[in-house]
């Protein structure tokens, strides 16, 4: 009769009692090392192929509209004329906003010291809870330090630094976790992630007036966070499983599974 | 020692695929598992046996890469290696016929698992009881299909990618 500790099945059962302490334990930390070498061997040629199948994709993506060009012409031309006359409108707008910026203290975007990065890798598993960076300790990066695009839109925060990439968490991430305020009437509440399905905006107070359509930006209490970052729009409210707050799903413009280039911000530049 | 590089190699390139090229080239949650799906084509065309600390390897190698907790992709491999070893030395796996469907099956089962491990991750990173139907409640079954579809093609392009390359390199 064969030994049973020769047999497929014993090298299974040892391997995932094994596994199975480590990932109760969980030393995470015990790994880092080892992790950290790894992906700094593997990272440049996760860029190359990050970049060049960012290229097939919008190669892709351009085929198949190629059908859809000629009426979105039509419609875009159509659409121009609307967006002279709502230009000047805007002008005064702007304005507008330029003061109440300066009377709610919102720190204006090129107050940033921002560091450019390349996007190498993504979460695989698809549900939008990470980024990879090509920018890691060497570049000054550290946990922390908030990852925006689109000088203003936050995405997310660095989480864990190799010596040349970064991990990005995302907001839509479970473990995210930030304060935030609505631009417009200063309501205060705890944007948290929804395992990249989105995020929502909890923990407002019962008299605060929110309603959708108000923006959301960063409140800059307690952390490395600035204010002024704009995170998303208020898509619903509603109360909150106890009553004792509301809660509102938020909508961030950003699709993530598309960007390219972030920017770190690195330092907020003192006032002069 | 010929053997060692060339797995090295394709190992190496399923990695950078499967973390930088998949997630750009395909929608959420629709995606080929190239990795698994490697441990699959490796198991049927090596052996449990032979390719068992390779498993070991490319597990560790995927948590490195995707900042998993250590050791959850290294179960969900094994398990779903020695499930297709048991079965392949049973019956019929091949390229065509009703081989294909055997393929299926274990394709089917490495998703399942794969999906379980998903849950496992979550409850053990961010300490919060996160149930089975709570993270594919957003998943539509074209999603499913479409992730099942291009695992298809994965599998039975990497077999016969590495029976011809056993039999021109002679491994």
């Amino acid at each position: 009769m064969k030994n049973f500790s020769s047999t497929k099945l014993f090298k299974v059962l040892v391997t995932i009692v094994i596994f199975g302490f480590l990932i109760f334990l969980n030393p995470y930390n015990v790994f880092r090392p080892i992790r950290n070498a790894f992906i700094v061997l593997a990272s440049p040629f996760q860029k190359v192929g990050y970049i060049l199948s960012f290229k097939t994709a919008a190669a892709k993506e351009f085929i198949f509209s190629i059908g859809e060009l000629k009426k979105e012409n039509e419609r875009l031309t159509k659409d121009n004329l609307g967006y002279i006359s709502e230009n000047s409108r805007l002008h005064d707008v702007e304005k507008e906003n330029d003061l109440l910026r300066e009377q709610l203290n919102l720190l204006p975007r090129e107050k940033f010291n921002l560091t450019a990065s390349y996007v190498i890798s993504q979460d695989t598993q698809g549900l939008g809870n990470w980024l990879e960076i090509d920018k890691g300790s060497n570049d000054g990066l550290k946990p922390e330090m908030p990852v925006i695009v689109s000088k203003g839109i936050l995405i997310g925060k660095i989480q864990e630094v190799t010596s040349t990439t970064s991990k990005v968490l995302l907001l839509t991430n479970p473990k995210s976790s930030l304060n935030v305020m609505t631009a417009k009437s200063a309501s205060k509440g705890i944007l948290k992630g929804e395992y990249g399905l989105g995020v929502q905006m909890d923990m407002i107070l019962q008299t605060d007036s929110v309603q959708p359509g108000d923006e959301v930006v960063t409140s800059g209490i307690g952390g490395n966070m600035p204010r002024g970052l704009f995170i998303g729009t208020i898509q619903d409210v509603h109360p909150s499983d106890d009553h004792l707050f509301q809660q509102a799903n938020v909508s961030n413009p950003i699709q993530v599974a598309k960007l390219q280039t972030v920017f770190v911000v690195t330092e907020i530049k003192k006032n002069e | 020692m010929n053997k060692k590089i060339i797995y090295i190699l394709i190992i190496f390139i399923a990695l950078i695929l499967q973390t930088s090229v998949v997630p750009n080239l395909f929608p959420p949650l629709a995606r080929p598992n190239i990795i698994l799906m490697l441990i699959i084509a490796c198991t049927i065309v090596d052996g449990f046996v032979g390719f068992f600390p390779w498993i070991i390897g490319i597990g560790l190698a995927y948590d490195a890469l995707t900042f998993s907790v250590v050791g959850v992709h290294v179960l969900v491999m094994m398990i779903s290696a020695y499930f297709v070893s048991f079965f392949s030395r049973r019956l019929s796996v091949d390229l065509y016929g009703t081989g294909i469907l055997i393929v299926m099956l274990f394709v089917v089962f490495a998703m399942i698992l794969q999906s379980f491990a998903m849950v496992l991750v979550y409850s053990a990173d961010a300490k919060v009881l996160v149930t089975f139907s709570g993270i594919m409640e957003n998943t539509t079954w074209l999603q499913l299909l479409k992730a099942f579809a291009w695992n298809i093609v994965v599998v039975l392009f990497l077999i016969w990618v590495l029976r011809k390359a056993k039999r021109y390199f002679s491994l």
